[in-house]
């Protein structure tokens, strides 16, 4: 497998340098997140050891270490002989416990700051995308905002939220905005997961969503960009509200 | 001086970038045809079971073959797209190959539809033009989420067995390297002038004002700095338009 040739978000998770470089926990999380995000599927047979082991830059111990954790987290099932090998199991409650772990490494100032970057990048995608999408961008749009409205459960509203952004900046024709914004998918798509959970804020956001493709669509750039710092704002304050609840520390200081 | 006597030989030097520019397009459908004959042939009459398989080999000898042609090499992608479960028992199924610092390597999509990655091309138009109204198309630019995740101009055309539609052949045309190779024809015109896709949306410009992928008018409308003066039609929709100064 080769880095470069797979899709942004794939690289992003599976081959964006690890922060730690060497430990079982950062392995353990990067291989975790490729799962809930679905970038690794259900049933998919992981590479070799050897292979991934390469990918992550860390001993083939490190990464058998992390696959026994996830194989007794049932995550990770391991056949044996002909045609065995390591497959993808995702069982339900993964997506809300990644997301709560995920959270936890983030102190309130990191989330607000994280939300601040968000705003950056779609506040300003959706101000160009008003002057500059075409016709098929605003369908788009569109429709990514109606499978926000239409979505079941959190992990629909969390995968429509990561897709309208995306779109945005896609519509606002910045290759290194849609960079950022999947970047950023990254990062958030599985924090927002806890928010979804909430019908509401699920629906409150779609609203939104449906507003800003409808001030892309008649060009009106000022609007678009007040309205995308609201969906994100939506949000930001629901998860500060979720993790100022939590117990526990907050993540380790990081190293600068 | 007014606009229409400095026009005469301006309109000459417009058509004959027009002209350069169908031409380019025109064989990279001919590459095309060639490809999609190699894939109904290797889909047979009606799919089977191990479609897939048969598609890939003959699949890959081609579009390795296309894109390590170095004859001002226009194209960075090529391969062919199913439509639902038309290869892969109810799954979408691409076979792709992109040239990367002057290697062919093979491009993975995820086409799984759990994914957050998922890539659908079926609502994307190079994929959506040929499905529904059976034509070829020439798409772009764009920006190609969950594809090349940049800036990409797609040519694409049906492939059909037995009158139904089995999914596209298509190819990446590289987009820098074209938008520096026109615009360096455009400046040569004497008069501003930009190309554009068949919504007016630039390719690639003679002017600092209208880059790749941006609009010859705001969405809103209102004011732009120039006037169209005359438009020369190429391929696809494609035009060459001159602009006052």
């Amino acid at each position: 497998m080769t880095g470069d040739l797979l899709s942004t978000l794939t690289r992003q998770v599976l081959f964006a340098p690890l922060g730690a470089p060497g430990r079982t926990e950062a392995v353990l999380d990067r291989l975790r997140t490729a799962i809930a995000l679905g970038v690794l599927a259900e049933g998919e047979q992981l590479p070799p050891e050897t292979e991934l082991a390469a990918q992550f830059n860390v001993s083939p111990v490190t990464l058998r270490d992390a696959l026994g954790v996830l194989r007794s987290e049932g995550i990770v099932e391991t056949r044996r002989g002909r045609g065995g090998g390591s497959f993808v199991r995702v069982p339900d409650r993964l997506h809300i416990e990644h997301a709560e772990a995920q959270l936890a490494q983030f102190s309130p100032v990191d989330l607000r700051d994280l939300a601040d970057w968000r705003c950056a990048v779609s506040a300003t995608a959706a101000e160009l995308a008003a002057e500059r999408a075409s016709d098929q961008n605003v369908e788009t749009l569109v429709a990514t905002a109606r499978q926000m409205e239409a979505a079941a459960d959190e992990v629909g509203a969390r995968r429509a939220d990561a897709r309208f952004h995306i779109e945005l900046a896609a519509a606002a024709q910045s290759a290194r905005l849609s960079g950022a914004a999947i970047s950023l998918q990254v990062t958030y798509a599985p924090l927002v997961t806890l928010v979804y959970r909430d019908v509401d804020t699920r629906s409150a956001v779609a609203g939104l969503f449906g507003q800003i493709a409808e001030a892309v669509q008649d060009g009106i750039g000022d609007e678009a960009r007040q309205l995308t710092r609201q969906a994100v704002t939506a949000t930001r304050d629901s998860l500060l509200e979720l993790r100022l609840g939590m117990s526990g520390s907050a993540g380790e200081e990081p190293s600068r | 001086m007014n606009d229409s006597a400095a026009l005469g030989p301006v309109h000459a030097q417009a058509e004959r970038v027009a002209r350069s520019v169908s031409e380019t397009l025109e064989g990279i459908f001919t590459e095309l045809v060639a490809l999609s004959d190699i894939a109904t042939g290797a889909l047979g009459s009606g799919g089977t079971e191990r479609a897939g398989d048969a598609l890939r080999r003959p699949l890959e000898h081609s579009c390795r073959a296309l894109l390590a042609q170095d004859r001002g090499s226009a194209l960075s992608g090529a391969g062919f797209a199913a439509d639902y479960g038309r290869v892969a028992p109810a799954h979408l199924w691409m076979a792709w190959w992109v040239r990367r610092d002057g290697v062919v390597r093979e491009k993975r999509h995820t086409l799984n539809p759990e994914s957050d990655a998922f890539y659908d091309y079926r609502h994307a138009a190079w994929f959506d033009i040929p499905r529904t109204a059976g034509a070829r198309a020439v798409v772009g630019p764009y920006i190609d989420s969950w594809g090349t995740d940049d800036f990409t101009i797609t040519a694409s055309a049906p492939v059909v067995v037995d009158d139904e539609f089995i999914g596209v052949v298509a190819a990446d045309l590289a987009v820098r390297q074209m938008e520096i190779a026109i615009s360096r024809q455009l400046r040569a015109i004497d008069a501003p002038a930009v190309l554009v896709n068949s919504e007016d949306r630039v390719v690639a410009s003679g002017v600092p004002e209208l880059t790749t992928g941006l609009r010859l008018s705001p969405r809103a409308g209102g004011e732009t700095r120039r006037s169209e003066l005359a438009r020369h039609d190429a391929a696809y929709g494609w035009s060459v338009v001159l602009l006052s100064r």
